[in-house]
Formats: C-alpha cells, sequence, structure tokens
C-alpha cells in the first residue's frame, strides 16, 4: 500500500481536529445590548490600561495627534511644492474621514526628499492595494532613531486608510512597515484624533510626534515619581509644533516610565493622554512575572489559590504597573489577597512598592467569565512608605454589570496582617462589624455605601490596629499633574 | 453625521451578530478555550468598531480577524495564559456519548489538540491559519505581522514537532523525523 506523504498525514490530522473542535466548541450569540455592554467595559479598560497595549510590543512609543478642528489655512504652513503627493482627482469621492491634515502637505525631514517620498507612495500603494494616485504622505521625518512617517489612502468607496509607518532611522522606502492602522489605535473626540505608534525593535530612544493645522500648545508630563509621604509629581514641559504644526520630541528607552501629552488650546483636547510605554516591567530576565512562586502576603485559604486567581493577579499586577509607571528594576510587586468579596465576583488585590518606599494598591473585582473580564471596579491608590503586610484599603463594592448578577451592597476591606475584624457605620450611623477572613472581607450594609466612611481594623483583643477611609468603587492613581 | 453614526451602527451591529459565532470558534482554535476566544473576540470588535466609525476598515472581517490572531500570540497575553490552566487537555478524552462514534479517530483527534496546545502560541497560529484556514504564506505573514521566512519556519518547525511527539506518532503510525525527512528527500 502506498503511503501518502506525511506532512499531507499530519495536516490532515490537524484539520480534522481543528474542525472537530471547531464544530463543537459551544457558542452562544450574545444580543447586541450585551455585546455593546461588553465592548463598553473593554474600551474603559483600555482607557485605563492604555500603557499596557504598548507593553505588547516592548517597544517606545510614539503618538501622533492630528487636529481637525477648522482652522485650515492660517497661512503659516509653507506652500506644498513637493511633486510626491498627487493632486486631488476628479475621480476621487470626497472622504468621510473628518480630518484636515489630508491637504497635499508632506510635513518632516524628509518634505524635500521627492525620490523617497515617490517610491514610499510606491511600495504604500504595493503594500496597501491601493492606486498611487490616491496614496498621500502628511508626514515623513526622522525622529529620534526611528524614521516615522504617516500616510492617507484613499479608495473608491469613499473610505480612507490612514496608517502611521515606521523604519529604522535613514530607513529604506521599501523598509517602512506600517504600525499604527492594523494594531494600534488611539482615542477620538469629535475635534482630534491621536494616534498611538509602537514601534518595534527600538534600540534606544522612542518619541513623540503631533501634527496639527493650527498653532497649539502641548505639554509634556515625564514619567510619574511616588514620593514616601503618597504623593505623585510629575515633571511637565510646554512645547511648540513647527512652522508646519509639527512637534516632534525624541523619549529615552525608559521601560516601565510613563509620559503624558495633552493639548492646551483645544478645549476638547485638554485631558491627558498616556503614551503607551515599553514595559515588561517586574518580570524577570527571562520574562517570568515575579509574582510566580511568591506567595501572598495574606493569608489565603489554599482553595482561592488556583492557576485562574493566580493569572488574575498577575493580570491586575501589569494593569497597575503600566498605570503607575513604575520601573521593574526599582520596584517590587506583591499579591496580597485573593478570592471572593461579595457573592459573584473575584477580588484581586496587588501592592507595587516604589523606590521611595510608597505603596501603590489595586484592586480589582473581575467577572466571572474570565481574568480580563471587569467589572467596571477597580480602586488604585498610594499610601505612604511603609511594609505592604501593613496596607489598608476599604471600597465600596457595586454590583457586576457584566454578568446580569446582583452583589450585596457593601464595603470590601483588606486590612493589615494580623487584623480579624472590620468595623464601619452604615447611613444611619449604626455600627457594622464583621471577621475577616484572611484579612478581607465584605462589610454588608443595608444602604449604600459611603466613600470616605472611616473603617476601623481591629487586633484579635479587640484594639484598633489601623485605621482607612471608603474610596470610591472605581478610583483612578493621581496623575500627578493638573486637570487629569 | 448622527444619521451616518447611526448608520454605522446599525451596520457594525448587523456584521458582529452574523460573525460572532465564526469568530469566536476562529479564536478559540488559536487559544484553546472558549472564554479566552471570546475575549479575544471582543477586544478585536473594539477595535475594529473605533476604525469603522473613522472609515478606516476597507475588510472587516480580516480586519478583526487580523486583530484576534495578534491578540493571541502576543507576548502580554502569553505571559498571562501561562499561569492559566492547561485549556486544551481540559476536554481531553472525556469521549462523547454518540453510537456512532469512531473511538480511535476520535482519541487521535483529540491527541492532536493536545499536542497543538503545547506549541508556542505564534507556531500553533501559523498552523491554524495555514492549515485549518488554509491561507498562504504572505496572507499569514500579513495577519501575523511577520515574514514570509517566519511563517516557513514555523510551519516547519511546528508540523516537526508534532511528528516527534511519541503519543501522536505511535497513535497515528507515524515515523519519526529522521526517516520522514529522507523519505521526502527520496521523494525530491
Amino acid at each position: 500500500m502506498i503511503q501518502p506523504p506525511i506532512d499531507s498525514r499530519v495536516a490532515e490530522l490537524i484539520r480534522n481536529s481543528l474542525d472537530d473542535h471547531a464544530q463543537n466548541v459551544s457558542v452562544r450569540t450574545p444580543d447586541w445590548a450585551e455585546v455593546e455592554a461588553r465592548l463598553r467595559g473593554i474600551r474603559t479598560a483600555r482607557r485605563r490600561r492604555v500603557a499596557v497595549a504598548g507593553s505588547v510590543l516592548a517597544t517606545a512609543a510614539v503618538i501622533g495627534a492630528g487636529v481637525t478642528a477648522g482652522h485650515q489655512g492660517t497661512g503659516r504652513r509653507a506652500p506644498d511644492g513637493v511633486p510626491a503627493n498627487p493632486s486631488p482627482t476628479a475621480s476621487a469621492r470626497p472622504s468621510t474621514y473628518p480630518g484636515k491634515l489630508d491637504d497635499g502637505h508632506v510635513r518632516g525631514s524628509l518634505k524635500h526628499d521627492t525620490a523617497w517620498l515617490t517610491a514610499f507612495r510606491q511600495a504604500v500603494a504595493r503594500d496597501l492595494k491601493r492606486p498611487l494616485h490616491t496614496v498621500r504622505v502628511a508626514y515623513a521625518s526622522d525622529v529620534g532613531d526611528r524614521r516615522i512617517a504617516y500616510v492617507f489612502a484613499g479608495s473608491t468607496t469613499g473610505r480612507r486608510i490612514v496608517a502611521w509607518y515606521e523604519g529604522h532611522g535613514h530607513a529604506a522606502p521599501t523598509r517602512m512597515r506600517p504600525v499604527g492602522s492594523h494594531n494600534f489605535g488611539g482615542t477620538a473626540t469629535p475635534t482630534w484624533d491621536a494616534y498611538s505608534l509602537g514601534i518595534s525593535n527600538l534600540d534606544t530612544t522612542g518619541g513623540i510626534v503631533v501634527i496639527t493645522t493650527h498653532e497649539q500648545t502641548w505639554q509634556v508630563a515625564g514619567p510619574a515619581t511616588y514620593h514616601g509621604d503618597g504623593t505623585v509629581t510629575r515633571s511637565v514641559r510646554t512645547v511648540h509644533p513647527d512652522a508646519e504644526g509639527v512637534l516632534e520630541i525624541a523619549l529615552p528607552l525608559d521601560p516601565g516610565a510613563t509620559y503624558l501629552i495633552r493639548s492646551t488650546n483645544e478645549p476638547a483636547a485638554q485631558r491627558w493622554e498616556a503614551i503607551p510605554s515599553p514595559t515588561t516591567a517586574l518580570t524577570d530576565v527571562n520574562g517570568t512575572p515575579t509574582l510566580s512562586g511568591l506567595p501572598l502576603i495574606h493569608d489565603v485559604p489554599p482553595a482561592d489559590v488556583t492557576k485562574r486567581t493566580q493569572a488574575q493577579l498577575q493580570w491586575s499586577l501589569f494593569g497597575l504597573q503600566n498605570e503607575a509607571g513604575v520601573r521593574g528594576t526599582s520596584s517590587s510587586a506583591r499579591g496580597l489577597w485573593v478570592g471572593r468579596i461579595g457573592p459573584w465576583v473575584t477580588t484581586t488585590i496587588v501592592g507595587v512598592t516604589a523606590p521611595s518606599g510608597a505603596r501603590i494598591l489595586s484592586v480589582d473585582l473581575s467577572a466571572p467569565t474570565g481574568p480580563s473580564s471587569s467589572t467596571g471596579t477597580q480602586v488604585r491608590t498610594v499610601l505612604p512608605a511603609g511594609p505592604l503586610d501593613q496596607a489598608t484599603v476599604a471600597w465600596v463594592v457595586n454590583s457586576p454589570n457584566q454578568s446580569g448578577s446582583r452583589a450585596s451592597p457593601g464595603v470590601g476591606v483588606l486590612g493589615p496582617v494580623g487584623a480579624q475584624t472590620a468595623r464601619t457605620t452604615d447611613q444611619d450611623g449604626r455600627p457594622v462589624e464583621i471577621p475577616l477572613r484572611g484579612g478581607a472581607g465584605l462589610i454588608p450594609l443595608q444602604g449604600p455605601a459611603r466613600p470616605g466612611a472611616a473603617v476601623e481594623l481591629l487586633g484579635p483583643n479587640g484594639a484598633v490596629v489601623a485605621t482607612t477611609t471608603v474610596l470610591p468603587a472605581t478610583t483612578e492613581l493621581p496623575t500627578g499633574v493638573p486637570g487629569a | 453625521v448622527s444619521e451616518r453614526r447611526r448608520a454605522d451602527t446599525e451596520e457594525f451591529r448587523a456584521f458582529v451578530l452574523a460573525r460572532w459565532p465564526g469568530l469566536v470558534r476562529y479564536a478559540y482554535l488559536l487559544v484553546g478555550d472558549a472564554q479566552h476566544a471570546e475575549d479575544l473576540v471582543q477586544i478585536a470588535l473594539e477595535r475594529t468598531w473605533r476604525r469603522w466609525r473613522e472609515a478606516s476598515v476597507e475588510r472587516p472581517e480580516r480586519y478583526v480577524r487580523t486583530a484576534i490572531a495578534r491578540q493571541a500570540v502576543s507576548r502580554h497575553r502569553w505571559l498571562r495564559r501561562r499561569v492559566r490552566e492547561d485549556p486544551f487537555s481540559e476536554h481531553a478524552f472525556e469521549l462523547p456519548a454518540r453510537a456512532d462514534l469512531d473511538i480511535e479517530a476520535y482519541v487521535l483527534r483529540e491527541l492532536v489538540w493536545q499536542e497543538l496546545g503545547q506549541l508556542p502560541p505564534r507556531m500553533r497560529a501559523v498552523v491554524v491559519l495555514r492549515i485549518w484556514e488554509d491561507l498562504g504564506e504572505n496572507e499569514t505573514a500579513q495577519i501575523l505581522g511577520c515574514s514570509v521566512g517566519a511563517v516557513k519556519s514555523q510551519l516547519s518547525r511546528g508540523l516537526a514537532r508534532l511528528r516527534e511527539r511519541t503519543a501522536l506518532r505511535d497513535a497515528a503510525g507515524i515515523p519519526a523525523a529522521q526517516p520522514l525527512r529522507r523519505s521526502l528527500r527520496s521523494q525530491r
């Protein structure tokens, strides 16, 4: 009997196995309201964890912002004069994209390099499978040790592709690679769009690129410093785009550090945006998460420490370290507690100790559908310098908003190691006291929990060993900059 | 603008509801865990929606699948998954109660599934895209954001690993890799 080629047999086995599992996996199509709720949850989590997205590439970052408010033709920008971009053709349908940057002007240090721009447009046209005359370069420049370009490409349907390209400094046109249009997006408001761009294989620098259509003042805030008294500060500098509306800032590669940027002129853009930061912080040289193998600080029942809850702890730590902007080389992290506080959700509490000794805590409530499915409840707080085993935090517990279940309203609390009882008062001033389980627990309340209420933690002899105040169900870290 | 927004939303809603099962199945094959697969699909759809509103998604199905695949192989998620229970072995050898079940074939398919779960995420993704999705090397490379050479080497190494697995080799009667290479050379 003739044997079929072995690769075909293996491929057939694989195909059959995958077919089998694809058919047998149970899939329920949710209704649209549920999908919308899930997308909202992801959007919220993403905005809180912008820096986490940057860590996927373990790179430095670039933000490009195109201001789209209607201030065209201020006369500040030099006329195009660069034949690399085509004139608008009568056949091109008007785009629905609201941006004003797609005006035929090339900005940046390469604007006069006609040969490079022409070759680059040809490469982009091939890459995007678009006619050459619809590919327009709005910006091309060398920033730090990278070459960055911003491209518009039209289509006959009226849709438009907006893409960032990047390569090493002085990269040939064919060596430029699209980055921004596929995996990375940014935030959008009616008046401006920001596109974050992770740059892979970055050796020494990252950077920020801002492209505007009119004069604006921008502020860039450096990495956060966590002081021993629990305060947070950042150095803020004001920067201005050049005469063409381009702002380029090369930043040192600083894994774990998070930069912020905002425009001070455009009302809708005055919110600080986090710049994705490269980080594999708090992992060892092999990429092993530092929580692996370390016991939790609190004496949690072994049944609660499963592989899934360990994953949730790791996920919480990723979120915390990226939001906090702490450096792995000079900070340490520990899992404090994991388990159920309230009937439906898993609560994970992790802490990071900054170089000053300040403690940064994260309380995450995960929905039962997976470690990354947030219920929308995340509490972040900074405590003054001290040991992590003495950290105390209390927060409002709300119902999960995605699982359709209901949890009793109350106050979640984590006390210092050794605390056995937690006590607070309800809205009528009546004391409510509960025993802690492994140092944590839920204080059930008849009425709504009140942020700011005092919570006392009592030791075995009934003496108060710590006090804290109740934080809102969603509490973000202080950013150290005004107006954040 | 609001009319345009409503139309976009309606178009996106129809797309999501029509493609949800297919996308979850696709993600499931990449990661081996149904809940994780749903997570990936949601994240990919959220990204797609952002692009959809900007009218910059030409081929939404392709865009979503690319986002799912890239999420599935991203180092960040890999680190997270590494400490999770091994999803691929979760249901191994729980024989379904079917009268017409070919037990040997079923066990073999489960073995393959289990072995796929042992492959690194990117290698597994290449195997799924090339063999199950039947995509070409160029398209696979574009989706995963890597070079064609990387796709070739990942597929080659993935298949070699599967061939090397003793359990799979014994169950399928596949000879070890060394004779295989000789046999391929002789075929050429």
